[in-house]
């Protein structure tokens, strides 16, 4: 058996007894997910008391739904797509709460791109560029600014190693949206991170 | 050969850098990586853009991990403390014939059997009964159909009886205590 069917096999066990209300077992599949989920919503909503509420939601969300679970389905790709949903309604609503307009609107997929709203790092200095915490740093403040359907794409991908399909299903989009998706989010980065990545190499 | 200002066309940079992003990941195919790799090789501004794709990914590949605050899991509980048992409301009646039917199946140590095999087996069963018991009633009867449906009849015996015990709800006793005519719903009727 694979390592990821191992997972899943051993994750479908725990299914199992989670939905004969088996608290201890459902209490195994947060301690499983809670930082993986956890650490995708965080930089979803950039801010650590709503990724915690978002992320407890997720899990309760899921405990409140674990009927509807098909076990052939993995319980990762499940509980991300709970945890994505939440934290696009939690950006809408934060949009129209604060009236921002930075972000993209999310119907555009041509100006979701953001390849023309980039904006120059006025305090850019290349004379202290030398470690490769400051790429992390920077990384960190270029991923906030990502519009948030390129965000989601490139923390699933890159960061929490999901497949284009697992993410396709997440996303609810088509598998050349998911590639477009990513190639766009990684042209973006590339560009505002272009001098700290040359010293990285 | 490095060859800093060869002579390629913009196209062909473009389309290799449409490529770069996918040539990092290791998904194109050979026939691809080939001819990113020919032109990486002679072309600097690509090669440079092909450098800072790795680093990028890198960078993103090892980013702090982050986790759940230390009163996480306190809370989470707390939480699903207030709401309490799912109710059966909220799971479909679907879901509710697919559990019942594997706690079913479990208690008959019958893994195996499908369905229609389950439903072949009470059939059996109801002839068994119709037809009418073996003469002999001493434990060396050994054909098979009779040993099969004593098995069956045991089973049947020790889960009506075991069932009245279990903590959890078992509403399946009672439609196998009663003849085999099942509604839509499983319910038994007389």
């Amino acid at each position: 058996m694979t390592a990821v069917g191992s997972v899943m096999h051993a994750d479908t066990a725990l299914v199992q007894r989670a939905k004969a209300n088996d608290r201890a077992a459902f209490n195994e599949i947060v301690l499983r997910y809670k930082d993986k989920v956890y650490n995708y919503v965080y930089r979803m909503v950039r801010n650590a008391t709503d990724a915690e509420d978002l992320t407890q939601e997720t899990f309760v969300r899921a405990y409140l739904s674990l009927h509807s679970f098909q076990s052939r389905a993995s319980l990762n790709t499940w509980l991300f797509r709970i945890a994505t949903n939440l934290c696009i309604d939690h950006c809408r609503r934060a949009k129209r709460t604060q009236g921002l307009v930075t972000s993209l609107s999310p119907d555009n997929e041509e100006e979701e791109e953001g390849l023309q709203r980039d904006i120059p790092d006025a305090t850019f200095d290349p004379q202290r560029l030398l470690l490769n915490k400051e790429l992390g740093e920077k990384l960190e403040k270029a991923l906030q600014e990502l519009p948030e359907k390129l965000r989601m794409v490139v923390l699933l991908y890159d960061v929490e190693g999901l497949s284009y399909e697992e993410i396709a299903a997440i996303a609810g989009c088509p598998l050349g949206t998911v590639k477009s998706r990513l190639f766009n989010a990684r042209a973006v980065l590339r560009r505002k991170l272009e001098p700290y990545l040359n010293i990285a190499v | 050969m490095n060859r800093p200002f060869a002579n390629w066309d913009n196209r062909d940079c473009e389309r290799i850098q449409g490529l770069l992003s996918d040539y990092t990941d290791g998904t194109l195919s050979a026939r691809q990586t080939w001819e990113v790799e020919r032109h990486l090789a002679d072309c600097r501004a690509c090669a440079a853009q092909a450098q800072q794709m790795k680093a990028l990914v890198g960078a993103l590949r090892s980013v702090e991990r982050r986790s759940t605050p230390d009163d996480f899991m306190l809370k989470l509980h707390a939480q699903l403390d207030a709401l309490g048992p799912v109710p059966q409301a909220q799971r479909s009646l679907l879901a509710r014939w697919r559990d019942e039917w594997l706690a079913l199946r479990n208690v008959l140590s019958l893994r195996r059997v499908s369905l229609v095999g389950a439903g072949l087996a009470a059939v059996g069963l109801l002839l068994f009964f119709v037809v009418g018991r073996p003469t002999s009633t001493s434990s060396s009867n050994t054909t098979n159909g009779t040993n099969t449906a004593a098995h069956l009849q045991q089973a049947l015996e020790r889960h009506v009886a075991t069932a009245a015990g279990d903590p959890l709800d078992d509403p399946t006793a009672e439609r196998l205590a009663a003849p085999l005519s099942l509604d839509s719903e499983g319910n038994g009727s007389e």
